[in-house]
């Protein structure tokens, strides 16, 4: 049991002395950065001194002296490809010693699916003087990417609000107008600070509310606001050049219908909030410099739903599910009520639509659609809409549910 | 010293130094760098030869003579065979690790059996 013994003491000298002769072999190892790395060579050629670069590079990292959070097995060059005169990309792959976090973050890996087994991907700037070449910059291939032209020059296509041959679309803080579907696109000036004022202020979505802005090749506006004043941002020739015309001095920001008809211009929008309700005021123009109010009657002036003008003389304002009509642009207006859904009583028992949403025109005759305030009747999972129709304007009839 | 003597030595203190430098690594491996995969191959390793030193050192002292000791030589040549494998195909997969485990514990059979066949052939002689 001697022999044993002297072993086992010999055994923990052994010990001891690998210890302190590998501690200060790693403590004393001296990582070579890829940035200011340098290679003499009389060779011109970038992938050459690259490639040379590569295997110089990595051999360092192989060894008893170097520590496990920068030692490899071994690597290999799968590509070498030149990006510009002073660039060039290396790929390859390494294997390391150990799997540790220390390695891939100091050697730059990438984790691969292999036990051990690391991507590496750099582009290398080089810079030379005589023989000497210098790495002057090292980054990934995306950064490359980035700071080249590749995307840089790339152009950007705004993404368009709605599906629509003539729409609006916005595309880093500016607002454009398309008429060919997205094909081209006119920025409006100053728009989107003044038209996507609720986007901007309230962090809402940068959908504009379909009644409050016109776009057609004749005829495009959009309502656009400040902190002081309400304005009309027009085009009539088809986004080519753009006009402001103010229309009144206002600070709150509400629902806006604004309608075209043959010679005017008709704007109405909230102007004023109070326990609740919004009010409404209407103006009109037809030089889109001299705005005039239009009456409006008390029954309807606050929570408008929907707003139609027909003709430059003839208007509807719907307050629920009733239409106020005017035919001498607000001198006076009648009620129009909508008749029962009759089908729908008897499907359900009672008239779920109760809210006038949308007015049109269509072969002279006059639709409107009207929704549900309290929107608990679906069909199909969606929100039931009751279409009706009229001849003559003043008589409305039932037509189907949509 | 004969030279047979010296290379004796010069083998004894290289395996005294592979066995420290597979269990220092080992406590590096598991316990700074958190790779338990080679921490735990090299502290394989490392054991395995210290369970052969040992063995050689405890059967230097002893007669070949009863089944203990034939029996040593086998465990020992086993350890120390396993050892140098393990540790040449540490980067291999398990599977692969299994293969070479089973190699060498045949190759150290036929190695220990050799041996045995070699001492008591002196013995009778």
């Amino acid at each position: 049991m001697k022999r044993v013994g002297l072993a086992l003491i010999c055994l923990m000298f052994a010990i001891f002395a690998i210890g302190v002769t590998e501690e200060v072999m790693w403590r004393s190892f001296n990582f070579m950065e890829i940035v200011g790395y340098q290679i003499k060579t009389t060779k011109s050629n970038l992938s050459e001194i690259s490639e040379k670069w590569f295997y110089e590079y990595f051999n360092q990292l192989r060894g008893v002296h170097v520590p496990y959070d920068y030692r490899i097995q071994k690597a290999e060059l799968d590509r070498i490809e030149v990006l510009d005169e002073q660039s060039v990309q290396v790929n390859g792959t390494i294997y390391t010693s150990s799997r540790n976090l220390s390695v891939i973050d100091n050697l730059n890996l990438i984790q691969s699916s292999e036990r051990y087994e690391y991507d590496f991907e750099i582009v290398l700037v080089w810079q030379n003087e005589g023989h000497m070449w210098e790495i002057t910059d090292a980054m990934s291939p995306v950064q490359y990417q980035i700071q080249h032209s590749v995307f840089q020059d790339a152009p950007k296509i705004p993404y368009v609000m709605k599906d629509t041959d003539w729409a609006y679309a916005i595309q880093d803080s500016n607002l454009y107008v398309t008429y060919d579907h997205g094909e081209t696109f006119k920025e409006v000036p100053n728009g989107y600070e003044q038209v996507c004022w609720d986007a901007i202020h309230s962090e809402t979505d940068e959908y504009l509310d379909d009644e409050s802005y016109i776009i057609t090749p004749e005829f495009t506006a959009f309502i656009g606001r400040n902190s002081l004043a309400v304005k009309l941002i027009y085009s009539l020739d088809q986004g080519e050049t753009w006009q402001e015309s103010n229309i009144c001095s206002s600070n709150y920001k509400g629902k806006a219908y604004l309608s075209k008809t043959d010679h005017y211009c008709y704007l109405t929008m909230a102007l004023d909030h109070l326990m609740g309700d919004d009010y409404y005021g209407t103006y009109r123009s037809a030089d889109f410099e001299t705005w005039e109010s239009v009456s409006m009657n008390e029954a309807f002036d606050e929570n408008i739903s929907c707003v139609f003008w027909l003709s430059d003389e003839i208007g509807y304002f719907a307050n629920a599910n009733v239409l106020y009509r005017t035919t001498n642009h607000g001198g006076d207006y009648e009620a129009v009520t909508l008749p029962p859904a009759t089908s729908t009583i008897e499907d359900i028992g009672y008239d779920p639509f109760d809210l006038v949403v949308e007015m049109y025109q269509d072969h002279d005759v006059i639709y409107a659609i009207a929704s549900q305030k309290e929107g608990d009747y679906k069909k199909d999972g969606q929100l039931a809409r009751g279409l009706y129709l009229s001849y003559d304007g003043i008589h409305f009839e039932f037509v189907q549910e949509i | 010293m004969n030279k047979k003597k010296l290379a004796f030595l010069i083998l004894w203190l290289l395996l005294f130094f592979l066995c420290a430098y597979f269990l220092y690594n080992s406590y590096t491996l598991l316990i700074e760098y958190r790779d338990r995969r080679q921490g735990i191959i090299q502290l394989v390793c490392g054991l395995c030869l210290v369970i052969s030193i040992l063995s050689v050192a405890y059967l230097s002292e002893k007669p070949l003579s009863s089944w203990k000791e034939k029996a040593m030589i086998v465990f020992s040549d086993l350890c120390l065979f396993e050892s140098i494998l393990v540790f040449f195909g540490r980067y291999q997969d398990t599977g692969v690790l299994l293969l070479i485990i089973i190699t060498a514990f045949i190759v150290s059979v036929l190695v220990s059996f050799l041996i045995i066949r070699h001492f008591n052939k002196a013995d009778k002689i």
